[in-house]
């Protein structure tokens, strides 16, 4: 029978739970008392015996169950999003709505151009030519009044011009993208009203830079009411 | 869908096996969860389920107490974690949660049930242990198995919580204290009193 009043101690000392200054003690006992010592290497193979337990594990599927029903769980508890907020988490919806919303913003400039044919002083700039025409009085009246068009073309006839008339770059695209208006005075839809009203005028030379340096597009429009052929 | 792993996961999964220790999470991980990421919670959740539903069910003694106390962890690591002081180490926390949840569903439960977490065993959802193929050893084994996971059951909560921690959880004495929210002393004197238990109780059953 080994001492009831080393069992606790032992009990830690197999654990390595035992505080240093009380280690002494119970080895100097240990090694004098044959049944605390039969104690102590039973108190170890039981100790070895509860940490295998610990390699003990559940099977995946039990795991996989439990994810799903906590994240069902949370995703109940979540608070419900609307309809809109649902679809408009999705960047393609997102996109869509962007074009549509631009395509809205944009509609009424654009026919507001459409109706004004004639080129703006960008669409000069873009061309390389100064351009001395006389001006036609209703372009006369454009210019005196602020218009859209003209402000939209204004930007890029600072920022651009020479750079744009040396190198046909990637940025002479965009730059054509943001002029859509230029690029639509100078394709005028036959029959449109737009060829109807353009004022006669002395010839305009366009060149517009490309991507290939060795390649411009120089357009001659004499009068927008006769058809200009492109020339590369 | 919430309920299907997302790429993220998966890879947290590739990068920590889940038979292994679990490693301390990068901060990172648990201010996304905490911001409500829901990639970063589902990393939490796998790196972190073993820990919870194993300690549950050896505290509880039984498998459908420890799923639900295991659910509700969870849940209110989902719906508290924004309270979690990053300074602070993620799995004592994690560990003090599951301790108050397993301590409600005991409180909550009259008697203890101590054998339906071997009957979980044997109805295949605890995987098999590493063994010999000698079946007699094997049989010999499992028995004694058997007896400890008993013996372990019938501790009195603390006991068996703190021996649980230090002993099938592998932490530090210190650890275990600050967990339970007692002494390094009162840890050790429970950790060994359930060590003397389990022992008489294997005697006793051996004989
Ligand atoms: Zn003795």
């Amino acid at each position: 029978m080994n001492c009831p009043n080393f069992e606790n101690q032992i009990a830690l000392y197999v654990g390595n739970d035992l505080p240093a200054g009380e280690i002494p003690a119970l080895e100097r006992h240990l090694s004098e008392c044959e049944a605390c010592r039969q104690f102590a290497a039973e108190m170890g193979e039981c100790g070895q015996e509860v940490r295998m337990l610990a390699a003990e594990d559940f099977d995946d599927a039990v795991y996989a169950l439990l994810r799903a029903q906590v994240l069902h769980q949370i995703s109940l508890q979540e608070p419900k999003r609307s309809f809109w907020q649902r679809w408009l988490g999705f960047p393609v919806v997102r996109l869509a709505f962007a074009s549509l919303l631009l395509a809205v913003l944009v509609w009424p400039v654009a026919s507001l151009w459409r109706s004004q044919p004639q080129l703006g002083p960008g669409a000069q700039m873009l061309s390389g030519q100064k351009l001395n025409p006389p001006v036609p009085p209703d372009v006369k009246k454009n210019e005196a009044q602020p218009s859209i068009e003209s402000a939209m073309s204004a930007p890029v006839t600072k920022k651009q011009p020479s750079h744009l008339r040396r190198s046909g770059t990637a940025i002479s695209a965009k730059v054509k993208t943001i002029t859509e208006p230029v690029e639509t005075a100078m394709n005028p839809v036959p029959g449109s009203e737009a060829m109807k009203t353009t004022p006669v005028g002395p010839p305009i030379r366009m060149e517009i830079p490309t991507a290939d340096p060795n390649i411009r597009i120089i357009w001659f429009a004499n009068n927008p009411t006769e058809s200009g052929n492109p020339t590369t | 869908m919430f309920g299907e792993f997302s790429f993220s996961a998966m890879m947290a999964l590739l990068e920590a096996p889940e038979s292994a220790p679990a490693q301390p999470l990068t901060a990172t991980v648990i201010a996304r969860a905490k911001a409500g990421d829901r990639d970063a919670f589902e990393q939490l959740f796998i790196r972190y389920q073993r820990q919870v539903l194993r300690t549950a069910a050896r505290m509880l003694g039984n498998f459908a107490d420890a799923q639900d106390a295991a659910q509700e962890v969870f849940l209110r690591l989902h719906k508290y974690l924004h309270r979690f002081q990053e300074e602070r180490e993620f799995s004592p926390w994690l560990y003090q949660v599951t301790a108050n949840v397993c301590h409600e569903i005991a409180a909550k439960r009259k008697t203890a049930q101590t054998v339906s977490f071997e009957q979980e065993r044997e109805t295949g959802r605890l995987e098999n242990l590493p063994g010999g193929h000698d079946v007699e050893a094997s049989y010999h084994a499992e028995q004694e198995r058997k007896i400890i996971a008993e013996a372990i059951a019938s501790l009195p909560e603390k006991e068996r919580m703190a021996l649980i921690l230090r002993d099938l959880q592998g932490l530090e004495t210190s650890e275990v204290a600050r967990i339970l929210g007692s002494s390094e002393t009162t840890v050790r004197s429970q950790i060994s009193m359930a060590r003397v238990k389990i022992k008489r109780f294997r005697d006793r059953l051996k004989l």
